[in-house]
């Protein structure tokens, strides 16, 4: 990574921080304030993915697709603004997920490691019970929101933290004549 | 190309060009290694991440596919598995993003091609085996690039295989069915092959290499045709039996001249004369419509060198490596696989990074700037300064 892009990777981290601490001290609105930024993304999806047509996949056979598929996100995005109070039950059963999905992953790498009796096996394992216990809560505690509004913030800083340690990872390959 | 090419077929073409049994089964077993030494067998050993050749299935999904991500992911199947073949090739009309990606589409006889074979010159028999995967690997991943990318590595409906007709050079062609049935065998006879899924995202490691293709390019036997992402709806055939036949002779050639018998390496040349007697043979593997054609392999190597050629175990060197005293560990077999790979990745990275081209990430010239770097590359620098003095 080069500074500009180390520099981006920080700002962002402390954007989703803030976010994660705006979300813990909104209490009751907190919800809501995820379904907005849930909505925002679309959108944000929306706009990438018609530049990424102009730009990129205007030269891919039947890339014309993707021009079709920006359109309806970016329009998804615009029109879900305006439900952004929709039923709680969407925003947990996104979090169950991602979670759900994530632990799954982890639990497969981990077997995998296991198998080429590779060190970190434990702690992969550990990682996809962890998260995987996190999407059954959001589900069981369904009712009360605050937890659903907190895992998310976890999210949010857990994002913000991956952003900060790359941001100073080495990163550049040595050329040794 | 699988592991039955890489393994015994590296083993003939090395026997071919003048090696000895044992040199040959080194540099067999060097070149099967690169599908094998992931950051998993790594962690195991203790060895450098930085030494990865490949990514297993599973950490393909753990990654990320961030900036830093992608250019981990780009390193590492670029400098082993799809080397491109033209990194300042041309397309009008197209932003700077779009030709990154397009000049790492891999493809044989490239002058990364030379440069891999030179770099192995005078370097141990597990330089040469890992530049004999290199190599191989240009010709069955034509036309597919190292980096996840939908708008380079992507397939659609139209893609089908040439099936052998009565006479010679006759060819009817059947569409072929792709499936994403991980782990189950694909069904030849009907034509029904597992791919990745197509997610619609540009970095999706679901788009890297010829995931969308299947294993269809590492088939010996396989013909077939289709549009490429990046071919302006132009038509490709990918002849492997043909393909395959040509990495071979290649083989021959380059080793010969890694072993000082040949005084230059130069692409399109290939030592045909040399593989001659068993032409008919080898052509007789890759006609058989098989997954692996390891058995009949086994059978020319051994019958080519008159000795046994053991199976391929992964386990076999890592006792010596892990034992090692940490200042004798470049000298166990595996040590010099690491900077043999360390170097490879080095290299490519370099040349990618100079094109003006940022998806391997950046490359610092030791020469210019000192070591500013990955940590791990120390190792490299400490080996090469070492090989200076003496």
């Amino acid at each position: 990574m080069n500074i500009l892009q180390r520099v981006l990777s920080i700002v962002i981290a402390i954007i989703l921080g803030a976010a994660g601490v705006i979300l813990l001290m909104a209490d009751q609105l907190g919800i809501y304030i995820v379904a907005v930024m849930l909505c925002a993304v679309l959108v944000i999806i929306g706009i990438r993915l018609l530049m990424y047509y102009f730009s990129m996949a205007r030269h891919k056979v039947g890339g014309r697709t993707l021009l079709y598929t920006s359109v309806i996100i970016l329009d998804m995005g615009i029109f879900m603004l305006y439900l952004a109070d929709a039923p709680t039950i969407y925003i947990v059963l996104y979090l169950f997920g991602t979670h759900a999905f994530a632990g799954l992953v982890n639990i497969l790498r981990a077997l995998e490691a296991k198998k080429y009796n590779a060190a970190h096996w434990r702690l992969k394992l550990t990682y996809g019970i962890v998260n995987i216990a996190v999407g059954v809560a959001c589900v069981i505690f369904v009712k009360y929101i605050e937890i659903s509004v907190f895992i998310f913030a976890l999210g949010l800083f857990y994002s913000a933290l991956m952003r900060i340690i790359n941001a100073f990872r080495k990163t550049s390959v040595v050329y040794i004549q | 190309m699988n592991a039955d090419f890489h393994y015994y077929a590296t083993y003939c073409s090395a026997y071919l060009a003048g090696y000895s049994h044992k040199e040959c089964m080194d540099i067999g077993y060097s070149s099967v290694l690169v599908d094998w030494c992931s950051r998993t067998f790594l962690s195991k050993i203790k060895g450098p991440f930085s030494a990865a050749t490949t990514q297993l299935q599973l950490e393909l999904m753990d990654c990320r596919t961030d900036t830093a991500g992608i250019q981990d992911i780009t390193r590492i199947w670029s400098s082993f598995h799809f080397l491109p073949y033209d990194l300042y090739a041309e397309k009008p009309h197209c932003s700077k993003k779009y030709l990154n990606k397009y000049r790492l589409i891999c493809n044989a006889n490239g002058p990364l091609v030379a440069d891999t074979v030179e770099l192995a010159k005078d370097k141990s028999l597990q330089a040469v085996g890992l530049a004999m995967h290199v190599l191989a690997d240009t010709w069955a991943h034509r036309y597919f690039a190292g980096t996840p990318s939908l708008v380079i590595n992507d397939t659609n409906y139209y893609f089908f295989e040439m099936m052998p007709g009565e006479t010679e050079g006759e060819f009817s062609q059947r569409p072929v069915h792709f499936r994403h049935s991980m782990g189950v065998d694909d069904d030849l006879e009907n034509g029904f092959y597992t791919n990745s899924i197509s997610r619609g995202s540009e970095t999706s490691i679901m788009c890297l290499g010829h995931g969308r293709a299947g294993h269809l390019p590492d088939y010996s036997f396989i013909r077939y045709k289709y549009m490429p992402a990046w071919g302006e709806y132009k038509e490709i055939i990918k002849d492997n039996p043909e393909d395959f036949y040509n990495a071979f002779c290649q083989m021959i050639y380059a080793m010969k001249y890694l072993r000082g018998e040949n005084d230059v390496f130069e692409t399109s040349t290939y030592d045909r004369e040399a593989a001659e007697p068993y032409r008919e043979k080898i052509e007789s593997i890759f006609s058989k419509r098989q997954i692996d054609d390891t058995k009949d392999w086994k059978e020319l190597a051994e019958s080519i060198s008159g000795e046994t050629v053991e199976d391929f175990s992964l386990e076999k060197y890592q006792g010596e490596y892990i034992n090692a005293d940490e200042d004798k560990k470049d000298d166990t077999f595996l040590g010099r696989f690491i900077l043999a790979a360390l170097a490879q990745k080095s290299m490519v990275t370099n040349k990618i990074y100079k094109s003006g081209n940022k998806l391997a990430g950046y490359s610092v010239d030791y020469r210019e700037k000192g070591f500013k770097g990955i940590r791990d590359y120390r190792k490299l620098l400490v080996h090469t300064k070492k090989e200076g003095e003496s």
